[in-house]
């Protein structure tokens, strides 16, 4: 991101494409959005994947994520209390929602603009697929 | 394998070989192959480009420029030959290149097992079917493969394209043209 | 009378022939027409399913990125959208 400074934006829709088979990949979207309340979306975000395999094959990792929201200096009793309210229900199932519109079928999926890009790409990929489409819609008369 | 069990077997690959040859059974093979291609075709057209190139890629033993090919081409191959062996048209044609491709999925799918590439859906038939795995879909194509013999080697074709192009025409264009010796023909052959 | 008739049937066998063989062409071209027909239609209402798939995916891909978390610059000209499961 650094190298197309000003030039690319990233937003990210933390989803749970299947809760009903997978009910573990819900809290933990849900657990996302409740870390950004504190200020702590980006590294609860990192941390998520960089701990997976510790996590993910609970059904319900709650306590687990828990557990982990100390080493990032969160509120986990914050976090666990806004998990089970069910108030980052609506923005997990709008992004389902909105996935669902857009077709995606398998995680993860980027749209570069237009272009879709499904499943793991390594970085020079990725980097070479946003050169394209920066020199595409930077070329005069487009 | 007792004489008593391969004699069952023999008369039962009797009975199946005489039902190849019923004209019925080579229209409903014929219909259910050539539909499982044409809704194996939509349902890969209905996916957007990018899924079904990531649904072939998932395979790992094609070449990066074979897989854009394939999920580029692969969806109308299987609409067009599909379609064509459900109207009955070009059969033996269609249902050859059905059988090139039926032999490509089972190779491919062999090599996939053998080689123990983990694959949780084979996205045959994209979003629309349930999700089968390697030996699932080598059994099913091998299945079909079988159900393609009496199709090629039919006897004669019924409720098809084909069939009403080879239809004898001659009788019915002397009765229309008032043929009067074919009348006659007929009148001497009663004679 | 037989060997007559027989006669004529031998004789009359060679224009059947060449009625069934006038009608049989008309048969096969019209076959191949109607043939290409379906087989057109076919094709057509699978490149339509495409198009319309990705014309209804441009203005969806438009819609607003707010209350979602971002990196870069807003406005840029390139914007990817990431849907990922973190399972």
């Amino acid at each position: 991101m650094q190298r197309f400074e000003g030039q690319v934006q990233l937003v990210l829709y933390p989803l749970a494409l299947n809760p009903a088979a997978n009910p573990a990949s819900e809290v933990a979207a849900q657990a996302a959005w409740c870390a950004g309340e504190q200020g702590k979306f980006w590294d609860f975000h990192h941390m998520l994947y960089r701990r997976q395999e510790l996590w993910n094959r609970f059904a319900a990792p709650l306590e687990r994520l828990s557990d982990f929201a100390n080493d990032l200096s969160l509120d986990p009793t914050a976090l666990k209390s806004c998990v089970e309210s069910g108030r980052m229900q609506t923005f997990v199932a709008a992004d389902r929602t909105y996935s669902q519109q857009l077709q995606v079928n398998s995680t993860p999926t980027l749209f570069i603009n237009e272009q879709r890009v499904v499943g793991f790409r390594p970085e020079d990929e990725l980097m070479r697929l946003m050169r394209q489409e920066l020199d595409r819609v930077q070329r005069p008369g487009q | 394998m007792s004489s008593v069990q391969a004699s069952s077997l023999l008369v039962h690959l009797r009975r199946w070989g005489h039902l190849c040859t019923l004209p019925w059974v080579a229209v409903l093979l014929r219909v259910l192959v050539g539909g499982v291609f044409v809704f194996a075709g939509f349902s890969k057209l209905l996916l957007p480009h990018a899924e079904v190139i990531e649904h072939v890629q998932q395979y790992q033993v094609l070449p990066g420029w074979l897989v854009s090919i394939t999920a580029t081409f692969l969806p109308w191959i299987e609409v067009g030959s599909g379609t064509a062996l459900l109207i009955g048209f070009c059969t033996t044609p269609a249902a050859l290149l059905i059988a090139v491709q039926l032999l490509n999925f089972s190779a491919l799918m062999g090599l996939v097992l053998a080689a123990g590439i983990p694959i949780a859906d084979c996205g045959c038939f994209g979003n629309l079917g349930l999700p089968e795995t390697p030996l699932q879909v080598l059994l099913r194509d091998l299945v079909m493969l079988a159900l393609l013999v009496p199709i090629i080697y039919r006897q004669r074709d019924a409720l098809s394209l084909d069939a009403w192009s080879n239809a004898p025409a001659s009788y019915e264009a002397c009765v229309r043209r008032g043929d009067e010796e074919g009348a006659q023909v007929r009148g001497g052959r009663r004679e | 009378m037989a060997k007559k008739s027989k006669g004529r049937a031998q004789t009359v066998r060679p224009r059947q022939q060449s009625t069934r063989a006038a009608v049989a062409p008309q048969r096969w071209r019209l076959k191949l027409v109607i043939g290409g027909v379906i087989l057109a239609v076919a094709l057509g209402v699978g490149g339509l399913v495409r198009f319309l798939q990705h014309s209804n995916l441009s203005p969806r891909l438009q819609k607003a990125v707010d209350q979602h978390y971002t990196l870069g610059t807003a406005g840029a000209p390139v914007v990817i959208k990431e849907f990922s499961d973190y399972t």
